[in-house]
């Protein structure tokens, strides 16, 4: 009898289902909004490592509205993202159309083009840090045996280089992403729409820019706002190539919050900082959701 | 207008021959079908005609006009695919304009020659959907469409009706067929329906293994199929075959088996005396077999009732008479019943007797 009172409450309408996402939920709630909430709190306190702070309002913000580093931090972030992702989105889809075609050997290059992704980011960054090394750069080393320079590139020494270097780092690790997902997209494509148009007389470019992006064009805002909201947030990268130098000019509101929060130990401005990154993700995805809806 | 030439094209896809000395002429303003089962390479066929693939072999031209290495759009021809292939981001209108558009045609024109062709079509107040707010139906009207408004020198069906759900299919191929006769330009047509190559088809060429098996007017084919798979693949229900002997009987001929004897009509005997002791295969079609209900004589068989498919215009009977499954059909009026015997009388002026080897039709 008691049995079947409790199957009874179980099928009632939502309930199994409800039981079902609690652990989902309940992890989600605990290392995603938790911490979301908390760093919120922080960013209105003065509360430093080893010591609890007292509610300051906004202050923490209005400090960071008047300095330097600040604006050169949300400055380079916006340069990062876009400069990255930009050239991650025109090579990510050159590639995909490419490996599209039918060849010989077309299996195995879908897997190389996968590497950079599987390579764990730390791992293929100090390469690169050895590859754009003041002294013992590979590059430079074969620039002045060819006779080209006399003296090694200073990649990460100088701010210019230094911001072209790990945005290019940064394209390198986030093509593959680009690549396979519109790859995938491409495959969608029905092929005997681009036989109608060989019949209509389509020129490669116009089969391009009358089907193929048309078609492409949900996908590939999916997948440009995920990269956006990746290379927005990014840290380990530029953290393990330049920790936001020289003279702060790759640090980006990842690496600058963790310098102050951790490093520096100003818990409530790190916090505040990272705050800043918020706003702009949530706008992206608004953008995003609203063009598929009108797509649909 | 124009003539389209086949002459011995061949294509092989690596090792595998898909179509093999293919010969053959499509005159002005002619409707041709291909068909044949899948595989048979009456699409592949198809898709060298429009310059969608690379012929291995042979020439093709349209309108004398060698067209190996012409591109497709430099053909003049217009495509109507099976699965319509329409552009899903683009208008009705603009679906029907693109190839114009590339042609460079004037805005006016283009619009005179798509509204034209759409009110013809009955897809007028169309124009402003996409694709995917049409039914099937209206969807393979904008396909037809987009082909018409090119106005062609050759027409290209690929299995165009094949998505349409029976009912449609019986309406779009009357529709096809009068818009054949109102425009009168060269169109070759593939299906794997012999229904739709029966009705549509001034001529039809049934393809098998890559090969043409036969070429001819719809009731020629019907009436005098040059083989064994041409006899079974057109008419339907399928023809039956019956492995039979032949004996010398008096003047003439009979062909024999277990349960039924029937006389070689005077006009076949010269071409049937060389099997004399020998076996043939007999090609009843199912219309052919009467219900007769006397006994007749010479050439009645006497049939037991297996099953009985009422579809209509007709009975489909299931028999078995000797060791022989047959299929006939007879008239709705008929009375036959499960399990009873019935007389069938052959129309025998219409049975096909087929070389067992060579499955050639011996006429």
């Amino acid at each position: 009898m008691k049995s079947g009172q409790s199957v009874g409450f179980l099928q009632r309408k939502g309930v199994l289902g409800f039981l079902f996402t609690v652990p989902a939920d309940a992890i989600l709630l605990l290392l995603l909004a938790y911490p979301f909430v908390l760093g919120i709190w922080l960013s209105f306190t003065n509360t430093i490592i080893g010591r609890t702070g007292s509610f300051v309002g906004l202050e923490n913000y209005i400090d960071l509205f008047h300095s330097d580093v600040f604006w050169l931090t949300a400055f380079n972030t916006v340069v990062y993202t876009v400069g990255a992702v930009f050239f991650k989105l025109i090579l990510g889809l050159g590639l995909a159309i490419l490996l599209n075609r039918d060849f010989k050997g077309k299996g195995l290059m879908r897997a190389i083009v996968l590497l950079p992704w599987i390579v764990p980011t730390a791992l293929s960054t100090i390469a690169f840090w050895w590859i754009f090394d003041s002294n013992f750069s590979c590059i430079s080393w074969l620039f002045m045996k060819l006779g080209i320079m006399h003296a090694p590139i200073n990649f990460l020494g100088s701010t210019v280089n230094a911001r072209i270097s790990v945005i290019i780092v940064n394209i390198w690790r986030g093509i593959p992403f680009f690549t396979i997902g519109l790859l995938a997209g491409l495959q969608t494509i029905n092929h005997t729409l681009y036989e109608a148009a060989d019949i209509d007389g389509a020129t490669p470019w116009i089969k391009f820019k009358s089907i193929t992006l048309p078609l492409l064009m949900p996908l590939l805002s999916v997948i440009t706002t995920f990269s956006i909201i990746w290379t927005f947030a990014d840290f380990q990268l530029i953290w393990i190539m330049t920790r936001g130098g020289p003279d702060n000019a790759t640090h980006i509101f990842g690496t600058f919050s963790f310098q102050r929060a951790i490093a520096g130990g100003h818990l409530g401005e790190g916090a505040a900082i990272s705050a800043f990154i918020f706003p702009v993700l949530f706008i992206c995805v608004l953008i995003t959701s609203k063009y598929l809806k009108r797509e649909n | 207008m124009a003539e389209v030439l086949l002459e011995h094209v061949g294509k092989k896809f690596g090792k595998v021959v898909a179509v093999d000395d293919f010969n053959l002429t499509i005159y002005h303003d002619e409707f041709m079908v291909f068909v044949g089962p899948s595989g048979c390479g009456k699409t592949t066929t198809l898709r060298m005609i429009a310059g969608l693939e690379e012929i291995t072999s042979g020439d093709i031209a349209i309108e004398g006009r060698r067209v190996n290495n012409v591109p497709p759009k430099d053909r003049d021809i217009a495509m109507v695919f099976q699965n319509y292939a329409l552009y899903p981001h683009m208008t009705v209108y603009q679906n029907m304009a693109f190839g114009l558009k590339l042609k460079k045609v004037a805005q006016q024109e283009i619009d005179k020659r798509v509204r034209q062709t759409a009110e013809m079509l009955g897809i007028l107040g169309l124009l402003k959907r996409k694709p995917k707010e049409l039914s099937g139906g209206q969807r393979q009207r904008v396909a037809l469409g987009r082909a018409i408004v090119r106005i062609p020198k050759v027409y290209l069906f690929d299995e165009p009706l094949s998505n349409l759900d029976a009912k449609l299919r019986v309406q779009m191929r009357l529709e096809l067929k009068k818009l054949h006769k109102k425009m009168g330009t060269t169109s070759i047509y593939v299906t794997h329906d012999q229904i739709e190559a029966m009705t549509m088809g001034d001529r039809i060429a049934v393809m098998k293994d890559g090969r043409i098996q036969q070429v001819g007017e719809p009731l020629q084919i019907y009436m005098h199929p040059i083989n064994r798979f041409v006899a079974s693949f057109i008419g339907s229900p399928t023809m039956n075959f019956l492995d039979v002997h032949v004996v010398k009987k008096g003047e003439g001929y009979h062909v024999e088996s277990k349960g039924f004897s029937l006389p070689v009509p005077e006009e076949k005997k010269r071409a049937i005396a060389p099997y004399e002791g020998k076996e043939v295969i007999l090609g009843v079609r199912p219309e052919d077999l009467s219900e007769g209900g006397e006994n007749r004589g010479a050439g009645t068989l006497k049939a037991h009732v297996e099953v009985v498919q009422p579809v209509g215009n007709q009975i489909y009977v299931d028999v078995k008479v000797g060791a022989h499954n047959l299929l006939a059909a007879v008239p709705p009026q008929s009375l036959v019943k499960t399990m009873e015997e019935m007389a069938l009388n052959p129309r025998l002026d219409n049975l096909h007797y087929f070389d067992p080897k060579s499955e050639l039709a011996i006429a």
